[in-house]
């Protein structure tokens, strides 16, 4: 029950993140690169989780960005599921909280691939200098993002 | 496949519905908040360029601002020219010169014209709006004019009216002049009325402008009107002036 109710906040807290993803963070465009703030909680929830649960947090944050966006959601939740799936893979590592934002980095750069590839931009050279500085921003912002979620998520020691 | 089919059909897909109408709310709160934060971020990152065409404009306002001074300075200055030069001579020669100095303390003024341009002593110094000063005094190629408004200078004025009534003017105050008239019975002179020379003069013809009469007064012991006057001509109203020869 509780961990049913776990997940339940954190497709809420997901969500949100898309709210802020679609109505403030999509205005801040800093040389073509933007922050991309459900797939930064996303991976960081998925690299303290089982790696299902990493694809599903994946998912929901594609599915969810994808319909507020009014994007095709099929390319939003399967690039996001595949590199969710990689980042749930690689909690078994226990990432601490500087390896944890390169793993985000890297998931956000696969996510951003896999979405170049799903839909071919028209200019391709543009669209991979984005998705690179979009994976930059992103490491940045999970350092203290991520860490709050190791710190909420984290087995306790008794 | 079921949102390319809600697409084509023009409207949105259930599930893209179904995400979007429970955080409608939340969408709407932020996105006033998204503008406030865009104009924000907008004036900071073009914070240079704004000053810099803030201060361009500043430039080209000054630059106008001084074009205008100039040209209404010059477009006067062509004003009094054309009258200058289209004063009557009143069968008098004239001679064209340019006040050069102001001596406040003398009520005097020096002039570009001398000897050499055939200027005398006590000849009339006119402007457009009227007798400014009289020549007292002539070097090689200036000369020196004491202005009408001196107590040392007089000139017969004569107020104009119905029966036009003769006197002597003479300076009080840089603003003011005075005229004594002898106060016969049925005198009118009435406010607003003009005065000019009365010609009764070797050197100055009739009918330049002197001035306006501004009040009368009546002095029982003399047994005169005391006429005030507002002189037509002041220093500072031009530059330039001509001396009727």
């Amino acid at each position: 029950m509780k961990s049913f109710l776990n997940a339940v906040a954190w497709a809420v807290v997901i969500a949100l993140a898309c709210c802020v993803q679609v109505t403030l963070l999509a205005r801040m465009n800093l040389f073509g690169g933007r922050i991309d703030l459900p797939l930064v909680v996303a991976l960081s929830l998925a690299l303290v989780s089982r790696p299902s649960a990493g694809a599903l947090a994946g998912f929901w944050s594609g599915l969810v960005l994808g319909a507020l966006s009014g994007a095709t959601l099929t390319h939003y939740a399967l690039s996001r599921v595949l590199a969710g799936y990689f980042s749930g893979s690689m909690s078994k590592y226990e990432p601490e909280w500087r390896s944890g934002a390169l793993l985000v980095a890297l998931g956000s750069l696969i996510a951003g691939m896999i979405l170049v590839i799903l839909a071919p931009p028209p200019a391709l050279g543009v669209a991979l200098r984005d998705t690179i500085l979009s994976a930059i921003y992103n490491g940045v912002v999970a350092m203290p993002i991520f860490a709050l979620v190791r710190k909420l998520l984290r087995p306790k020691v008794v | 496949m079921l949102q390319n089919r809600a697409r084509a059909g023009g409207s949105l897909d259930p599930v893209s519905r179904l995400i979007q109408t429970p955080l409608k709310p939340v969408i709407v709160g932020l996105d006033g908040l998204g503008d406030q934060s865009a104009t924000f971020w907008s004036g900071v990152r073009d914070a240079n360029q704004l000053r810099t065409e803030n201060q361009k404009l500043r430039d080209e306002l000054t630059a106008v601002r001084n074009y205008l001074d100039s040209a209404d300075a010059q477009e006067s200055r062509i004003r009094d020219l054309r009258g200058t030069m289209n004063l009557p001579g009143l069968g008098k020669q004239k001679i064209f010169a340019d006040i050069i100095a102001y001596v406040p303390y003398d009520n005097r003024v020096t002039l570009s014209a001398g000897e050499a341009q055939g200027v005398q002593p006590n000849l009339p110094v006119v402007t457009v709006n009227g007798l400014l000063a009289v020549v007292s005094t002539v070097s090689k190629n200036t000369c020196q004019a004491t202005l009408l408004t001196s107590s040392a200078v007089q000139v017969g004025g004569l107020v104009q009216g119905l029966a036009p009534v003769p006197g002597l003017v003479k300076g009080q105050t840089s603003q003011r002049l005075v005229m004594d008239v002898f106060d016969d019975a049925g005198l009118e002179i009435a406010p607003g009325a003009n005065v000019v020379t009365t010609g009764y003069s070797e050197f100055i013809p009739r009918g330049i402008k002197i001035g306006t009469v501004t009040e009368t007064f009546r002095d029982v012991d003399f047994g005169v009107r005391r006429v005030f006057i507002l002189p037509s001509a002041r220093i500072g109203m031009t530059k330039e002036v001509v001396i009727l020869k």
